[in-house]
């Protein structure tokens, strides 16, 4: 097991290799979330982070190395099995339920997390018929009011600005009350608006409830604004990690990002 | 045992030449062609009637009818409707190549005349010679049909392989944006592809007629053979499709003559060996994989790239606008449009005469069946097409245990709905993982093996009589049982509702949308998909049971998975998402026929049938249903004049609170 | 580079996909014979930019004037056979086909006489496409199906190509090899709209830049002695992009 530093990392993972084929997606990846933090994954397109993402949440089993949640080995377990230990994400495509409006997002993510159990029950007891419980009420109200999602709670998913989409996967995400939030790309496709208010609602989960987030972004002045640490991934390799400031000056981060001659031989 | 094989190898052409021509379509249009057999069927109706009916001689009517008629069918169908489906979900691609598989027999029927045909001429001259081979005799027709299948082959080889026009149907299978970055009009190939598998479905309708007859179904059944092969080669290996089409022939006729003759038995072997072969590759398939999904198999990156976001969804999406409002809890105006339908309809016996009474009664029980398709296509996203086989197995269940063991009838009906539940329950297990494409072949696949295996067994069928199934002596009137069917459809619908409003119904709903993004919440898959499978099974069997009681006979052929077929379309035409469309859909199933029937001359007897395939082929451009459209409108009034709503606005504020989670870790 | 009217002139650009708006009223000229580079972050709308202009995708709003002509609204195989060539991201070939049959698909539209020279033409470039001409296109290396996809677009003389991230996923030294063939192409009077993540080599390549951020052009302009000012846009290193 990893040596016990002073802080229990939230989520880890140690040497995760991914094979597509005869292609390396990613090579001995590790990294570390600590808790109540914002940590960074930034690297150029094809460089597997969303790869690193699948592994991380469950949706794909990596060829070597393991992932840990609260110093517990997890790489075995289903997507479901991370999500129920307080693992959540979002995807750079969201993964929304159209037809579904945008309080019933919040509210089956929420039951989910607190009664798992009326998924099934609810069909003997004819829950479909009788009011909500008002403290479930109170607690979907909060979240959608907190995220100023209230004046569309009744709408539909489908048919919403990606702006409006994006907070409410992030709503969603947050009524399963995470202990880790996977972001990947929150803010591509919005505009500088849409952008400032998802990255709020990002250090306002952390600051509020002490939520753990790893950030995949392509977006660099968001990244190196948020985040306390920084990890880079470039071909599959992880070529720095570090602080922003140590991560801006790195010569490989910049060859990597700008395509100089440098970069030739790094990681070969 | 030569003389077999002859056969044989005629029957595996005639498969042969029909797979290669669904194959073709499916891989450079992504629509697999449920509707093979019914263009086989019009166009071979059309031989006849050129042939046979009006005295041309063979060679100007293969002429007109292959080279002619069939392609402009192609196109015309290309234009109105294939062209559509690229985007469309594949809820709506399946059902509206079943509403032509519906509507183009009825044109037939309307255009030439109804009179049963079982025995057409081929294409040999009349009476058929024979030549003798190697000691036994092989007629003209099987060694035309072969020679047909090499012609296909090798010319289909010649055109792919060698020329430009064949290099362009290729480029555009790989991937079709880039084929119109290289200056190719996709929509010019896509034509031509339509037109050349319409002249194989008339080539194939035409060699298979001497054999197989001239009756829609009998088309449909061969057809569902040649489906064998394409599932067999994955749907996209041409040289397998033709491969093992020809292996099913020779096999099916091979096993004939070890098997009696003139036993029931023997035909439901003859007819499952396809359906068994079908079944036996997706085993294999499933059992090495995993799963199986077309959906990752169909076009190149940039083509995923170009296409809308959520395009798939956006059908479904729309067609669920009208419940969203119905899943908050408590009283909501969209229940009213049930409850008002369900009340007018509660009046109908009152008024109705006996005639109209007794078709009403079978519609309500029809309408139970409709309602597992609002559980299982509306509320799981599985589109299962064998629920006919599922109604089947309670009505005939129902018959024996209340005839012969003498049950309750009531009883006897929910027993039959518990024994159908567990065969349900393996086929979601079985489907659980596999692509929408492959969930409706499986479904079919047994709901065919059920037709051939268990509905012709002469302990249900009875030589076509079937078994009977009296009701209990308080509901023999029309009436009184009318009423009790109608009870039983509103337990039904509240149980629908309630899974639908309940947690239960959000979770399928998000597994239906987005499974990694249910997964990811923490939802499993399997509880609620198993689910469903289990209350629409049940749900399904019990209308059967309802609907053998209403007829006071089981007849398993009433209950044939072609009919079946001809439900779901009827059923999505007006909603497979609304309780109200199901009691509709089922009304409109008995009545109209019975409207025609009487009011109308008996020569458009034909047209209600018609009606119901061409509704399902409106479903590509209006995907959402009759009944959700123009429900939706009226809820929409209501709405209004109910509570008037804030119109929603967007926020533009930046959030600055978050309550804290619930639970601290 | 040359006066008068521009080869490629876009006009108030609007692209929508679904819910997001890609574009937001982007203009942009190109003149004959520039080479133009389209840059920023992943998900700024330059891939959209590209398909917009070979009408891969609709516009929702603007115009796009090719050579003088309206193709706004005109199919994408027809936008093609004018001259407008979109090399499009992650390999613009056809996996299934053999690379000698790429090449066929590509000089289809070529009156047939002069196919068979193109093709071998297109071979010709890179030597090591020669040796793989029986091979499916799905089964060469990353660097070869480059090749390939830019061999396709000489086989034509076109007279504008869009290069949608040649260098994605390219080891170094491949890199310089797709460089070194779009040169040649520019040499050759070619315009070249170049979309690039790797800017420092596409600032040495190209004459004019546009910065798109989030679906909007925050920068435009010639490259020389801009370098600066570009990598602040394109880096963040300041906090809030300037509108």
């Amino acid at each position: 097991m990893s040596a016990s530093t002073d802080v229990q990392p939230r989520l880890e993972c140690h040497d995760v290799t991914v094979r597509f084929g005869g292609v390396v997606a990613l090579d001995s990846v590790s990294l570390a979330v600590p808790p109540a933090t914002i940590v960074g994954l930034v690297g150029p397109n094809g460089a597997g982070k969303s790869t690193l993402f699948s592994v991380l949440s469950g949706l794909r089993r990596p060829d070597a190395g393991r992932v840990e949640f609260e110093g517990k080995d997890i790489t075995s377990y289903s997507a479901q099995g991370r999500a129920r230990l307080g693992l959540a994400r979002t995807f750079q495509h969201p993964e929304m339920f159209p037809g579904l409006t945008v309080r019933e997002h919040v509210m089956l993510a929420h039951r989910i997390s607190t009664k798992r159990s009326r998924v099934w029950t609810d069909l003997v007891t004819g829950r479909g018929f009788r009011r909500t419980d008002p403290e479930e009420v109170e607690r979907v109200d909060g979240l959608l009011a907190a995220l100023s999602l209230s004046p569309i709670g009744d709408r539909p998913v489908a048919g919403l600005s990606l702006g409006m989409t994006r907070l409410v996967e992030l709503a969603r995400a947050l009524a399963t009350n995470p202990a880790v939030l996977l972001l990947d790309e929150p803010s591509s496709g919005l505009d500088a608006l849409e952008t400032e208010q998802v990255t709020r609602v990002f250090e306002l989960a952390v600051e509020r409830r002490g939520v753990s987030l790893l950030l995949v972004e392509h977006d660099v002045s968001i990244v190196l604004n948020l985040c306390s640490r920084i990890h880079v991934l470039d071909f599959g390799v992880k070529i720095a990690a570090g602080t922003p400031d140590e991560v801006r000056s790195d010569a490989a981060v910049r060859a990597a990002y700008l395509g100089d001659d440098q970069a030739v031989g790094k990681g070969a | 045992m030569l003389g077999y094989i002859f056969a044989g190898i005629a029957l595996g052409s005639i498969y042969a030449i029909a797979a290669s021509g669904i194959v073709i379509t499916y891989i450079s249009s992504g629509v697999l062609n449920f509707a093979f057999g019914s263009m086989a069927y019009f166009l071979a109706r059309l031989f006849y009637f050129l042939n046979t009916e009006s005295g041309w001689s063979t060679v100007p009517a293969v002429i007109v009818t292959v080279l002619g008629a069939a392609p402009a069918l192609g196109a015309a169908l290309y234009l109105a409707l294939f062209r559509h489906l690229r985007l469309a979900s594949p809820l709506i691609r399946i059902v509206s190549t079943i509403g032509v598989s519906v509507a183009l027999p009825q044109v037939a029927l309307l255009l030439f005349g109804n009179e049963t045909i079982n025995s057409a001429p081929g294409l040999s001259p009349q009476p058929v010679p024979g030549y003798h081979i190697l000691g036994a005799t092989a007629s003209l027709d099987q060694i035309i049909a072969f020679g047909c299948v090499v012609l296909v082959v090798v010319a289909s080889t010649i055109v792919l392989r060698l020329t430009d026009v064949g290099l362009r149907v290729r480029a555009m299978v790989d991937t079709e944006a880039l084929t119109s970055l290289s200056g190719i009009n996709p929509a010019v190939i896509s034509i031509g592809v339509w037109m050349v598998t319409t002249a194989l479905a008339g080539l194939a309708g035409i060699l298979a007629a001497p054999s197989n007859g001239l009756t829609p179904e009998g088309m449909t059944a061969l057809m569902a053979a040649a489906f064998a092969a394409v599932v067999a080669a994955r749907l996209r290996n041409l040289p397998a499709a033709v491969g093992i089409a020809m292996g099913m022939g020779i096999l099916t006729d091979f096993i004939q003559q070890y098997l009696p003759p003139n036993s029931s038995l023997t035909g439901a072997i003859l007819v499952s060996i396809p359906i068994l072969v079908m079944g036996a590759f997706l085993v294999v398939y499933i059992g090495f994989s995993g799963q199986t999904n077309e959906a990752a198999s169909t076009g190149g990156a940039l083509d995923r790239a170009i296409r809308p976001l959520g395009s798939d969804e956006s059908s479904t999406a729309s067609a669920d606008k009208t419940v969203v409002n119905s899943r908050s809890s408590g009283w909501s105006p969209s229940m009213l449009g049930p409850v008002v339908v369900i009340a007018l309809i509660a009046l109908m016996p009152l008024l109705l005469q006996a005639y109209w009474l007794t078709l009403l009664t079978s519609g309500l029980a029809i309408a139970l069946v409709f309602l597992s398709y609002t559980m299982v296509i509306g509320e799981g996203g599985m589109i299962w097409l064998c629920q006919a086989a599922f109604a089947g197995i309670g009505a005939v269940t129902t018959a024996q245990l209340a005839t012969n063991a003498e049950l309750n009838p009531i009883v006897a009906a929910f027993a039959g709905a518990l024994i159908a539940t567990p065969i349900g329950l393996i086929i979601g297990l079985l489907t659980i993982r596999l692509g929408n494409l492959f969930v409706a072949l499986v479904t079919l696949t047994f709901g065919l093996l059920a037709d051939s295996l268990i509905f012709t067994r002469d302990q249900f069928f009875q030589q076509g009589i079937g078994v009977p199934a009296y009701r209990p002596d308080f509901l023999t009137g029309d009436l009184p049982f009318s009423y009790f069917v109608l009870a039983i459809f509103v337990v039904l619908a509240l149980i629908v509702v309630n899974v639908r409003r309940s947690t239960t119904g959000l979770a399928l709903a998000a597994v239906r949308y987005s499974e990694p993004g249910a997964r990811t919440l923490g939802l499993s898959v399997l509880g609620p998909k198993l689910l469903i499978s289990g209350v629409s099974t049940f749900i399904a069997a019990l209308g059967g049971g309802f609907l053998a009681l209403a007829a006071e006979v089981a007849v398993p052929t009433a209950y044939s998975t072609f009919t079946g077929i001809v439900w779901m379309a009827v059923l999505v035409t007006i909603g497979v998402r609304s309780i109200a469309a199901a009691i509709l859909a089922g009304i409109a199933y008995t009545l109209l026929p019975g409207v025609f029937h009487t009011y109308l001359p008996l020569s458009l007897g034909t047209v209600p049938t018609l009606l119901f395939g061409l509704g399902a082929i409106l479903l590509a451009v209006h995907p959402e249903g009759a009944v959700a459209r123009n429900g939706r409108r009226l809820q929409g009034l209501f709405g209004k004049i109910g509570n008037r709503r804030t119109p929603a606005a967007d926020p533009a504020t930046t959030p600055t609170e978050l309550p804290e989670a619930s639970t601290t870790r | 580079m040359m006066s008068g009217e521009p080869l490629l002139s876009i006009r108030d650009l609007c692209v929508r996909y679904g819910p997001a708006l890609a574009l937001d009223g982007i203009s942009l000229d190109v003149a004959e014979g520039d080479a133009v580079a389209v840059l920023g972050p992943n998900g700024a709308g330059k891939s959209t930019l590209a398909r917009a202009a070979s009408r891969l995708v609709p516009a929702t709003n603007g115009t796009i004037h090719f050579d003088g002509e309206d193709i706004t609204r005109l199919p994408a195989h027809q936008v093609r056979r004018k001259g407008l060539i979109y090399l499009p991201e992650g390999r613009g070939i056809f996996p299934g086909l053999t690379v000698t049959e790429n090449l066929r698909i590509a000089s289809s539209m070529l009156p047939r006489n002069r196919r068979k020279a193109a093709i071998e033409q297109g071979l010709e470039i890179f030597p090591s496409l020669a040796a793989r001409r029986g091979m499916k296109a799905g089964m060469l290396s990353g660097g070869e199906q480059q090749m390939l996809s830019l061999s396709r677009g000489l086989v034509l003389s076109p007279r504008l190509i869009i290069a949608d991230e040649m260098s994605l996923g390219l080891a170094p030294k491949l890199v310089d090899l797709v460089f070194e063939s779009l040169r040649r192409f520019k040499t050759a009077g070619v315009t070249i709209v170049l979309i690039e993540q790797f800017i420092h080599r596409a600032l040495g390549f190209a004459d004019e830049a546009i910065i798109l951020s989030r679906g909007r052009s925050s920068w435009q302009g010639p490259t020389k002695n801009a370098e600066d000012e570009i990598l602040t846009h394109y880096l963040g290193e300041e906090t809030a992009p300037a509108r």
